[in-house]
């Protein structure tokens, strides 16, 4: 253990590791509940992966799912959560009830800082429509916006490197910061200190740690500033880190001729576009409820590199109702006949040409395809269509890593907890690094991670900064 | 000779930050909210690290 130091460069009430999208709402609501609140950041500005999310943020029962007549509220969201993450027991299942309610608050928070949504989907797992739409640059502004205008200190590249805990209390007492190189200060927490220092994805070591060879090579599209420093220090120190390994998932294929993070093909096959491996053939249903599943499944074909085909319509369909896509971060081949399109992606003509006139006749002719059966265009929830309208589209993914499912478990309070499930005194956790246990086998409902990372930060600020 | 970030092709994953050995790399801010890496020539022992871990081959040496 790394001795307190006897002198304290900077003090404060709480201090909140990482200025992303759980740290930022953290500080604010802290610092509305009146302590004396600094972020530090490693990176020299606020960056949350929520600049790289699909879209989504999941909320229950707000303003805008009653105006367009969604019925929906957190004991459902709650039902869904339990039902499709299946959360492991010693998973305090008052953190996901909390998390639940709380959601409904973000959405006139984000609109009153300057976050528009701009409309609502369903996402895979979820039972009604309820993933918010945002621009993931937008809402991190609001954020940031917000924990400034209040009065958060935010100090950008400033990297914790370790953790100071008191021997005799085992209490959580500051950390060790790196401003520059060679130079280091010693801030002190008088009440606690919140992580929200996200996962893993951004230090390879770690991902080879916990996935294996194989997600090494991916790209990486959804982490921002993931380095896994403070996991690192609290493997050290003997506070248990849940899952990290099983699940770093390879659960996003980006366009391949782009590697751009925000060229995620997911919302395209969700959209109704089907999908296809090299040799042109199908491989699983489009709209497999478990979204790890298609993921996994992409991330398992030859080279993990799949393909999304679709034609006009749907193209024009994706215009005009996806609007977190935009197309400038994609290079899609595009042909007026699907033998001209297979030639464009290098895989054998004969086969696609059966696969798509095989899927267009089931969905004809039976309203779903027999292949796997799919029904549905996933997040419009509407019937799966023919793809038949030239010209005819494609773009060719490669499966990337996008969140991880664990991390430190925490109690409702957001408290970390250590081997015998005790609170760690002087230590919270919020946002991804949080979500230890919570999502059993990886089995995830999309936009849960950019939800969760808002509520509970908002949740634990207020709480520290009253009890702490 | 040190490396030299192509900040076309940098996504700004940080995998060469956390490899580098000697501290030589670190993030700059594109454009808002938007951060690649940037090397600082001076630290730079040009060992290659960050060269091999690249997977957007966005890292080059200076000849």
């Amino acid at each position: 253990m790394t001795e307190i130091p006897q002198k304290w460069d900077e003090t404060f009430d709480i201090i909140i590791v990482g200025a992303g999208n759980s740290g930022l709402p953290a500080a604010y609501s802290a610092v509305k509940a009146g302590a004396n609140v600094v972020v530090l950041e490693q990176m020299p500005c606020p960056s949350g992966s929520f600049t790289r999310m699909a879209g989504w943020v999941n909320q229950a029962g707000t303003e805008l799912q009653k105006k367009m007549g969604i019925e929906d509220s957190p004991e459902i969201m709650y039902r869904d959560f339990v039902e499709v993450c299946r959360p492991a027991r010693p998973v305090n299942l008052e953190v996901v009830k909390n998390y639940c309610k709380k959601t409904q608050e973000i959405y006139p928070f984000l609109e009153q800082y300057g976050a528009k949504c701009l409309g609502i989907h369903l996402t895979a797992g979820a039972s009604r429509p309820r993933g918010h739409i945002y621009s993931g640059v937008e809402t991190l502004k609001a954020l940031h916006k917000a924990a400034q205008e209040v009065g958060a200190h935010i100090l950008f590249k400033h990297k914790v490197v370790d953790l100071y805990r008191d021997p005799a209390t085992g209490r959580f007492v500051g950390l060790k910061v790196r401003v520059r190189r060679g130079e280091y200060l010693n801030f002190r927490a008088k009440k606690a200190i919140i992580l929200a220092s996200g996962a893993t994805l951004d230090n390879p070591m770690l991902v080879w740690e916990y996935g294996s060879y194989r997600h090494v090579s991916l790209c990486c599209p959804e982490a921002r500033g993931h380095t896994g420093e403070i996991i690192k220090v609290l493997t050290r120190m003997g506070i248990p880190i849940r899952y990290p390994g099983t699940h770093i998932y390879a659960s996003v294929p980006l366009d391949y001729n782009t590697r751009h993070p925000l060229s995620h093909t997911l919302l395209i096959w969700w959209a109704g576009a089907i999908l296809v491996n090299i040799n042109g053939v199908r491989f699983i249903n489009e709209d497999e409820k478990l979204f790890p599943t298609v993921g996994e499944a992409c991330f398992l074909q030859p080279d993990a590199i799949s393909f999304v085909v679709f034609d006009q319509t749907l193209y024009d369909i994706i215009v005009r109702d996806v609007p977190q896509i935009d197309w400038k971060y994609f290079r899609p081949y595009k042909a007026n006949t699907l033998k001209e399109l297979a030639e464009q992606m290098g895989v054998p003509a004969d086969n696609l040409i059966k696969e798509v006139n095989e899927y267009n006749e089931d969905i004809k002719k039976y309203g779903y395809d027999r292949k796997f059966g799919r029904r549905k265009c996933l997040l419009f929830d509407k019937p799966a269509i023919p793809i038949e309208k030239p010209p005819f589209y494609a773009v060719k993914g490669i499966s990337g890593l996008t969140s991880t499912r664990g991390g430190v478990m925490i109690n409702e309070r957001g408290q970390v907890l250590d081997l015998d499930e005790r609170p760690v005194p002087g230590l919270y956790a919020v946002g991804e690094l949080a979500t230890g246990g919570l999502f059993r086998d990886g089995n995830y409902i999309c936009g849960t991670h950019t939800g969760f990372a808002i509520s509970y930060g908002f949740i634990v600020g207020e709480i520290v900064a009253k009890e702490g | 000779m040190p490396v030299i970030v192509d900040r076309e092709k940098c996504v700004g994953c940080g995998w060469c930050i956390t490899v580098c050995p000697n501290e030589a790399i670190e993030w700059a801010e594109k454009e808002p909210y938007d951060c690649i890496a940037e090397v600082i020539p001076e630290f730079c022992n040009d060992c290659g690290k960050c060269i091999e871990w690249c997977r957007y081959f966005a890292i080059k040496k200076l000849t």
